[in-house]
């Protein structure tokens, strides 16, 4: 593969993703949900085929040759995860279940440990339920308060109100970086600076930021960084939270059981050390693999090759619907990316992903786990089409068109 | 799939029930009324009723949902005026099993009536809840029927 600034080729790219080729209701796929779940290279599958070929084992416990192949390539993703992020070190980077999986373990593990009464944990109006529902679960535990950030009109967040919400009873800001229902991309370095100028520890919820842009976790200097392998072209089932190590040090496991302890006995058990402390049980080996072949590929392609190109087919699409007299756009942020939020007066969000969908064309339809931001332009839900590097102009012509054809059958 | 499949779910009945839907609306009577909601999709309805001897004398629905839901729900609060517990429970059976995917009864069409027209959904799995949410909702409502309703 050689893909640099200058070749950075979308048909070249299409041929590394086999579903592409597939037809739906006879014609062919328009993939346009990546927010929900990126397309697999074949470079993941064949990872994930390897291992379960010719590597199947338990980790960090076998002596015999597989067991061995299968940590090492299990440590080895590890690895690719800790530079893809820049971490500082590889006690950092605890493998989860996903984006949810890794807020909820800060939720249980530093929540529960350093969040009491009365103090307070600050949120944006445009979090995904996975980074709301976690916190009220925790303040109806611990009788804190959740503070919420609100955004304007244009999905823009307001940043006087972030600063005047954050206080010295603030212990948490746990904010998204780039909205998976209005893909506005947030002042996260800002908002750091912040809140860590006071004292109070940041989790990044980079589920949608993951595919985007390189992150440099150092470099942002957040303390707790969250995202999913499946957004990222990889496996489901597997994600990541990235913890700064003093951090992770001082909070207590909550999942108790193998691989998580030193030694047991019935009398005293001791927790093993980082990141083994919070990775109780046999983990998803496969997929962890198949994440770290996900973090190959895209460090080859290199993101920010991709960036004109997928700014371009944002710009297009938002042109080209909002040629169609009746469609609205919801999210017009001016630091945005890849996420097309809209609605139709005549026609339900459902009805117009039935539709398309007719056309061969995938989009998100529904509130996008952010009822809030439903709320907060007085809609029920919206129909989203999410662009990924892999989309081209073509199919955003295509999209188009079957919105077009939509509302004609309502007219 | 083909656009045939298409014209037989979006009917010209759907489309007409959901530009234009029957009883629209609360009920300033209403002694029965649920709300429904779909947490998966966003889709909330509720349906009133007024009840007088154990009869429906009118019924209305309001929600934001899809045009399938509409029209179900429109279609539905026609049919709900006159009937009593049981007609509507018979009527609400043989609803279910006209859009369940995979079928191999026969439908009393006679008893369907104008519902008929949501014979083509089975073909399109994931918006059955969709026609059935407004007879979820109108089940709930009977269910919370209090027991001094009837003189």
């Amino acid at each position: 593969m050689d893909h640099t600034a200058a070749t950075f080729d979308v048909s070249k790219v299409r041929r590394d993703f086999p579903i592409l080729a597939e037809q739906v209701n006879g014609k062919p796929l328009v993939y346009l949900d990546n927010a929900a779940t990126t397309l697999k290279p074949n470079r993941v599958i064949e990872a994930i085929e390897h291992h379960y070929r010719h590597e199947t084992a338990n980790v960090h416990r076998g002596v015999h040759t597989l067991s061995e192949r299968a940590t090492a390539a299990y440590e080895g993703a590890r690895e690719k995860i800790r530079r893809f992020l820049n971490a500082a070190s590889r006690e950092e980077i605890l493998l989860t279940g996903g984006t949810t999986d890794s807020i909820n373990l800060v939720a249980q593990c530093f929540g529960r440990a350093f969040i009491g009464a009365g103090d307070e944990i600050l949120i944006t109006e445009m979090e995904h339920h996975s980074n709301i529902v976690p916190w009220q679960m925790l303040c109806e535990e611990k009788k804190c308060v959740l503070k919420v950030v609100p955004f304007n009109e244009d999905g823009e967040l307001d940043m006087d109100a972030y600063r005047a919400l954050l206080g010295p009873k603030t212990k948490l800001v746990a904010a998204v970086y780039i909205s998976n229902s209005l893909g506005t991309i947030n002042p996260v370095r800002e908002m750091i600076g912040a809140a860590r100028a006071q004292g109070t520890p940041v989790l990044i919820d980079a589920a949608q930021a993951v595919s985007y842009a390189p992150i440099d976790v150092q470099d942002l200097d957040c303390d707790f960084l969250a995202f999913s392998g499946h957004k990222l072209f990889g496996p489901t089932g597997v994600g990541v939270l990235y913890g700064k190590k003093d951090l992770l040090n001082r909070m207590p496991p909550y999942r108790g059981g193998g691989d998580m302890i030193e030694s047991v006995s019935f009398a005293k058990t001791t927790f093993n050390s980082l990141p083994y402390k919070f990775e109780a049980g046999t983990p998803n080996i496969a997929d962890v693999i198949g994440l770290g072949a996900a973090i190959d590929y895209v460090a080859e392609i290199g993101l920010p090759n991709t960036h004109p190109h997928r700014q371009e087919l944002l710009r297009y699409a938002t042109a080209k619907l909002e040629e169609i007299p009746g469609v609205r756009i919801i999210g017009r942020a001016r630091e945005k990316t890849s996420v097309i939020s809209f609605v139709h007066p005549d026609v339900h969000a459902h009805d117009m992903g039935t539709l398309v969908d007719k056309q061969g064309v995938a989009i998100r339809t529904g509130h996008h786990c952010t009822q809030p931001v439903m709320d907060h332009f007085e809609i029920s839900a919206t129909s989203r089409a999410s662009v990924s590097l892999y989309n081209t102009i073509e199919e955003m012509d295509i999209l188009a068109e079957a919105v077009r054809k939509a509302i004609d059958i309502f007219h | 799939m083909t656009d045939k499949d298409i014209s037989r779910l979006y009917q010209q009945v759907v489309i007409a029930h959901n530009r234009d839907p029957h009883n629209y609306g609360p009920l300033a009577e209403a002694t029965h009324q649920a709300r429904g909601y779909n947490p998966v999709c966003g889709d909330a309805v509720t349906v009133y009723f007024s009840l007088r001897d154990g009869t429906v004398t009118a019924a209305s629905f309001e929600g934001d949902c899809c045009a399938v839901c509409t029209c179900s729900a429109s279609l539905l609060t026609d049919r709900l005026t006159g009937m009593d517990a049981p007609a509507f429970e018979a009527l609400m059976t043989e609803f279910e099993r006209l859009v369940k995917p995979r079928r191999t009864t026969v439908i009393d069409e006679q008893l369907l009536g104008e519902l008929n027209v949501f014979e083509g959904i089975r073909e399109f799995p994931s918006r059955v809840p969709c026609a059935t949410l407004p007879w979820h909702t109108a089940r709930a409502a009977w269910a919370s029927l209090p027991q001094v309703s009837t003189e």
